[in-house]
This record gives structure tokens, C-alpha cells and sequence, in this order.
């Protein structure tokens, strides 16, 4: 009993770090911006705000030349998740969410598949032509990624 | 609810239907007209609500292209029977998906409900739309059905309202009216019997009716009362008045005015005489002719009293119906048209007023008067005019001297008779006197001729017409003087003898006046008595004193 108090307790300080750890987090989309990336590879140069918005709410598949586009997503409760739609489309996540629990409903259409982080996302898009991904800080230039939009987060 | 039994109730009850009708009827009108509208109302509201809420999933759907998505929409608003179709298009108008309704073209009057679907993400970006077609019949048939169940309830609460006022009505109004006129058209006037209030309503205006209606009774009653009171009354005064009527001594009779019987009472019938039983048998005729020895006498009463106006009564003589006189008092008086009886069945004649009259019997009295009369003037034993009457005929032949007509006076005195009246007695005296008065009479010719007793044996014979000259005054006392000598027969007493002296006097030659002529007579009686007795002589014409 008396070890298992001391364990919670030591158990406490992490998630303590953890917790000042996601407020700086959580504090991040409140004034940093989004880059929406995609290989080098990629023919696409640009892309507007409303195209990634077709894309990512499943209305389009393919970028604007006609090229099929496999957009990726970060965990479901990912901060900069919910970051990125903020900025995309003005919504929270739970409209978001609910948005996807009505169309996934139908079974038909499917939402953006989630990576585990940025890193993997920032790996997965290098390697894959078709992929479009997003950060939430700048990615350096030896990366391999392009920068199509850079999303201003909302105010 | 019992059936009306009475024409109130039944017109109560038909007012109570008639107004529920068309209540019933008005309500039912406007209320249908209501419920269509409210049903009309009603079904766009729920369609709009539905639209409401499919119409974000819509958006999505439309957004996503997910036609299973679509389909679900289409099929939760399709499943609405007031749906007849469901369609969403996109942007351009091309249908996305079609509803699993009815593929048959719109009819006339469908209406159609079309929401523009926006884009989930950009609200000014229009991705397609809602298409919504309404099915008209079937709204219809909700309106209709709505609009005939609101009419149904208001017609059946005016229904319901109707009963409870006939209901209310007849128990608090008509019935107890309904039994009360019955009550009170079955009770014979005079009544003891009094209407019963209804229960509950002795502080209403029933109350007050039964109460009015009771006093009325009971002053009826009353009234009724005191008239069968005053009808007695009237009655027994009638029978007592007939009763007089009938039995009074006095004979009541009217006539009208020309004299014909109209009414008369048993007395009236006594006091005539006669052989007429009823004097019912008499009505009509001539009562005065019929009644009276002389009518005339009779007619000229009633004439005098309608001139006075006042009552007429004299003493009348009586139509002799078995050779007996009779008289009765009569009164008479006429009374005016104005005045008169109420005898129906003489309307007609006493138009111009009745004669009533009283007749008393007075027969005997009239008997009685004249044999007083007839003592005072008459001598109780021979029968003719005593000293009285002798003079009063004397007078009324001189007509107090004015006459015209000759008169002599024989003036006789019995000579022997106080001799007789001494030897045999008065009776036999008295028998003389008759005997020489029947032989005086036997003497005279004229039935005017008077003879009086003036004395106890003086007389007086007046012979009428007849002057000093006339031969046939002297010749009556000279044969008065043979037959008075004659000898008397007094039967056992034997005969009698006795004489007799005449003076004898005439008018005008020795008087105006009885006194005169008797005077004149009377000396010249007793100048024969001086000279001789049995004999007659003529006064002296200068022998008369002035």
C-alpha cells in the first residue's frame, strides 16, 4: 500500500510535466500557423484553402491537376489536429468529429487517415508522391517537403 | 329525457333544435374552414421542420457525395405521408438522387418545397438543394379529416349545449308552467283546491305565479261565495215579495196602456168574480172592458193620472157577472217607459208603459153605506122616504126653486089613528100605518111620485108633473081619501076604521120653495081637519105667507 502511494506520487510529477507539456501544447494553435506540405516529388506547387478543405472533408480525392491526393491526418486528439482544422475551417474538433461520425455513418466516405505524430507525418508524405500532410511549425528546407499553403491560425 | 306531452315543451324543444342546428351547423362551417387552414398550416410546419432537420446531414451529404447518406435523408423524409416525393439536386439542378415516391408528374395545385443546401465549410457557396413535393391529396384528406373532426366537436358541443338548456328549460320552466296550466284548467270555478308550488321554486317567479294564481282562486271563491250569499238573499226577498203579491188583500194587476191584461195577482182575480179560473186566460184581452160596469170611467183615471203623473183612485162598480152589484176601490197609476218592469214576455206592449193598478173589494162597505143611507132617508116601518127624505127629494125636484116643472104636495094626516093606537096597541098601529101607506101607493100613477113619512101619522105625497090645475092631483086625493076611510083588517083584532085630512099646496102657484109648499100644505090639512076631517082642500093662494 505504502508503495503503491509512492508510486502514484512519483507517477504525479510526470504527469504534472506532461500536463504543463500540453498546456504549452494546447497554447501552440492559438498563434502558430499551419504548413500544409507535400513531397518534393509532388507536381503540385500551390494549393488553395478551399481545395484542402475539399480534400480533407472528403469531397475531393484528387488535387486540382487531376492527381489522386492521400491526405493524412494526426491522432484524433491531437492538439495540432485540432490546430490545423481550426485554422482550415473555422470549426472545432467536435464539429469536425461529428461531421465525420454522419458520413462515416453511410460507410462510404472515410475520413483522412491518422498518423501517430508530426513526425511520422512529416516522414510518410516524403515518401509517398500522392500524400499531403500538414505541420505545425516550419519544416526545415533539407526535408524533402514542399509547402503548398501555409494556414494563418484564426485569431 | 321523456318525450314533450305538451305544445310548450314541444315548441321548447324544437327552438332548442332549430338553435343547435344551426349552431351546430355555423360551427361546423367555420370550423372546417379552420381545421383545412390549421391542417394546411400544420403540414407545411411539418414539413418545414423536417427540412430543418435534415437539412445540415443534407448539406453534408450533398458535400461529400454520400449517396447512402442521401438515400437515408430521402427516406426519413419520404417515410412523412405527407410526402410525395423527395429529390436532391446539386448546384447545376441535376438530380443527385431521386426519392422512391411516386415518378407521376405534378399535378395542378402540388406544391413544391425546394431549400437551398450550403456548403458546410463556406455558407456562401450554394452545393445543391432539398427537393420536397407535397402530396395534395393526402393533405387534403388530413385537412379534410381535421376539418371534419373540429366540425364534429362543435357541432356535438352545440348539441350538447341545446340538451342542457332543453334539459334546464323543461325542468326549470316549461314543466312546472306545463303541470300548473294543467292543474288550473281542471279546477271547476269556486274551488277549494289550490295549485302546489313546484319544488324549488317557491322564491321564483313560479312561486309568484302559483301564488297570484292561488289568490285569484281563493278571491274568486270568495266572490263566488258572496254572490250564491246575495242570490239567497235575493231569492227569498223575490219569494217573500211573491208570497205578498200572492196573498195580499189587495188585487195588484198591470195593464198596458190600452188596457190589456199583462200580469195580476190571485186576489185580482177574487175581487172580479166570475167564472174565469186564471187570470192567465184573461191576458191580452180588454181588462177594463172586461172588469168594469163602466170602462170609460176606468180610461178617463188612467188618462188623468199619465197627465198628473200621480196615482188616480176612486170607487168603481164592477161588471156584474151573476146579477150581483159589486164595487171595488180602484187605484191607478202609469208608469213611464223608462220605469218599467222586466217581465220578458211583455216587452213588446209595455213599450209605451204599463198601467198598475189595486183593486180592494168593497162591496159590503159599499152595502153597509147605501143602507145607511138608505135608514137615514127612509122610515124603518112603512119603508117609504122618512121626514128626511121626503125633503131632500123635495128639494132635488124644486131644483132650489129653478125648476120649471110643476109639483103638488099632498099633506096627510090620519084621522082615528091615536084612537087605535090606544084600544089595540102599537103593533097594531104600526099594521094601520103599513096597510094606508100600501093604500096610498096603490093610489099614485107615476112612478116619480114620492111618498114620505113626516110625523107619526102625517105624510107627505109629492106627485111630479103635476099642477094646481091638474085635475088628476085632486082626483088622487080624493080616491086617497075614499080608500084611507075603507075599514082595515087587523086579522083577530078585527077591522079598524080611521079618516084622513088633505092639505094640498102647488108649485109654483104657492111657492118656490118646500118650506113654502109644505107650509101652505099644512095649514090647508088642518083647515080640513077644523072643517070636518075626511077630506081635501087646496091652500088659499093669499093664505101663503110671504
Amino acid at each position: 500500500m505504502a508503495a503503491a502511494i509512492r508510486s502514484l506520487s512519483r507517477r504525479r510529477g510526470l504527469v504534472g510535466a506532461l500536463a504543463a507539456l500540453c498546456l504549452c501544447a494546447a497554447a501552440l494553435p492559438a498563434r502558430a500557423d499551419v504548413w500544409v506540405v507535400v513531397p518534393l516529388s509532388s507536381n503540385v506547387k500551390a494549393m488553395s484553402q478551399k481545395e484542402l478543405v475539399d480534400l480533407y472533408m472528403g469531397r475531393s480525392r484528387a488535387f486540382p491537376d487531376g492527381t489522386f491526393a492521400l491526405p493524412f491526418d494526426l491522432p484524433r486528439d491531437d492538439p495540432g489536429r485540432a490546430a490545423f482544422y481550426k485554422a482550415l475551417t473555422g470549426m472545432d474538433l467536435a464539429q469536425i468529429n461529428s461531421y465525420w461520425s454522419r458520413l462515416m455513418f453511410s460507410g462510404q466516405t472515410l475520413p483522412p487517415q491518422p498518423l501517430p505524430g508530426e513526425a511520422a507525418m512529416a516522414d510518410l508524405v516524403k515518401r509517398n508522391p500522392s500524400a499531403v500532410g500538414y505541420l505545425l511549425q516550419e519544416p526545415a528546407a533539407d526535408k524533402g517537403l514542399r509547402v503548398v499553403l501555409v494556414l494563418k491560425s484564426a485569431k | 329525457m321523456n318525450l314533450p306531452r305538451s305544445r310548450l315543451q314541444y315548441r321548447f324543444l324544437a327552438s332548442a333544435l332549430a338553435a343547435a342546428t344551426l349552431f351546430a351547423l355555423i360551427a361546423g362551417v367555420l370550423a372546417y374552414a379552420m381545421g383545412e387552414r390549421r391542417a394546411n398550416a400544420a403540414a407545411h410546419q411539418t414539413i418545414a421542420s423536417m427540412q430543418a432537420a435534415v437539412e445540415k446531414t443534407a448539406a453534408i451529404a450533398v458535400y461529400a457525395h454520400d449517396a447512402p447518406l442521401m438515400r437515408e435523408i430521402i427516406e426519413g423524409v419520404a417515410r412523412s405521408s405527407l410526402v410525395r416525393q423527395v429529390d436532391i439536386v446539386d448546384s447545376a439542378g441535376k438530380t443527385l438522387l431521386q426519392g422512391s415516391g411516386s415518378a407521376e408528374p405534378l399535378a395542378a395545385g402540388e406544391s413544391v418545397v425546394r431549400q437551398p443546401l450550403k456548403s458546410p465549410f463556406d455558407a456562401n457557396e450554394t452545393i445543391g438543394a432539398l427537393r420536397i413535393e407535397i402530396d395534395a391529396d393526402q393533405l387534403q384528406r388530413v385537412a379534410r379529416r381535421e376539418a371534419w373532426l373540429m366540425a364534429l366537436l362543435m357541432a356535438g358541443q352545440a348539441a350538447l349545449i341545446a340538451a342542457a338548456v332543453f334539459l334546464t328549460g323543461t325542468r326549470l320552466v316549461s314543466r312546472p308552467i306545463v303541470r300548473l296550466a294543467r292543474d288550473l284548467a281542471s279546477m271547476p270555478p269556486g274551488t277549494t283546491q289550490r295549485l302546489e308550488t313546484p319544488r324549488g321554486h317557491a322564491h321564483d317567479e313560479i312561486g309568484t305565479l302559483v301564488q297570484s294564481a292561488n289568490d285569484l282562486l281563493t278571491a274568486n271563491a270568495q266572490t263566488l261565495l258572496r254572490e250564491r250569499e246575495l242570490r239567497q238573499d235575493i231569492e227569498a226577498m223575490e219569494a217573500q215579495y211573491r208570497q205578498i203579491f200572492d196573498s195580499t188583500s189587495a188585487g195588484i194587476f198591470v195593464l198596458d196602456r190600452q188596457g190589456r191584461l199583462i200580469n195580476g195577482n190571485p186576489t185580482a182575480l177574487k175581487v172580479i168574480g166570475g167564472g174565469v179560473s186564471d187570470l192567465r186566460q184573461l191576458r191580452g184581452q180588454d181588462f177594463l172592458d172586461l172588469v168594469f160596469a163602466r170602462p170609460e170611467r176606468a180610461r178617463a183615471m188612467i188618462e188623468q193620472a199619465a197627465l198628473r203623473n200621480e196615482t188616480m183612485s176612486a170607487d168603481l162598480e164592477l161588471r156584474s157577472m151573476d146579477g150581483r152589484t159589486r164595487w171595488a176601490h180602484c187605484l191607478l197609476s202609469v208608469q213611464e217607459p223608462a220605469n218599467t218592469t222586466t217581465d220578458a214576455q211583455s216587452h213588446a206592449a209595455i213599450a209605451d208603459g204599463v198601467v198598475e193598478g189595486v183593486l180592494y173589494d168593497i162591496t159590503e162597505r159599499k152595502q153597509v153605506e147605501t143602507d145607511v143611507r138608505r135608514r137615514a132617508e127612509h122610515d124603518a116601518l112603512t119603508g117609504v122616504l122618512n121626514r128626511n127624505g121626503i125633503d131632500e127629494a123635495i128639494d132635488r125636484c124644486l131644483g132650489h126653486g129653478q125648476s120649471h116643472d110643476a109639483l103638488t104636495l099632498l099633506y096627510l094626516d090620519l084621522d082615528g089613528f091615536k084612537q087605535i093606537n090606544d084600544r089595540l096597541g102599537h103593533h097594531h098601529g104600526d099594521e094601520v100605518l103599513q096597510q094606508a101607506v100600501q093604500r096610498i101607493q096603490a093610489e099614485l100613477r107615476r112612478n116619480s111620485d114620492l111618498v114620505g113619512r113626516v110625523g107619526g101619522d102625517e105624510f107627505v105625497v109629492a106627485l111630479v108633473h103635476s099642477g094646481p090645475t091638474d085635475v088628476v092631483a085632486s082626483q088622487i086625493a080624493a080616491n086617497i081619501v075614499a080608500r084611507l076611510c075603507e075599514p082595515f083588517d087587523l086579522g083577530s083584532a078585527g077591522a079598524a076604521r080611521i079618516g084622513v085630512s088633505i092639505g094640498m099646496a102647488s108649485f109654483p102657484r104657492h111657492g118656490r120653495h118646500r118650506r113654502e109648499l109644505m107650509h101652505a100644505a099644512d095649514e090647508a090639512m088642518y083647515w080640513v081637519k077644523r072643517n070636518g076631517k075626511n077630506g081635501y082642500v087646496t091652500a088659499l093662494v093669499d093664505a101663503v105667507p110671504e
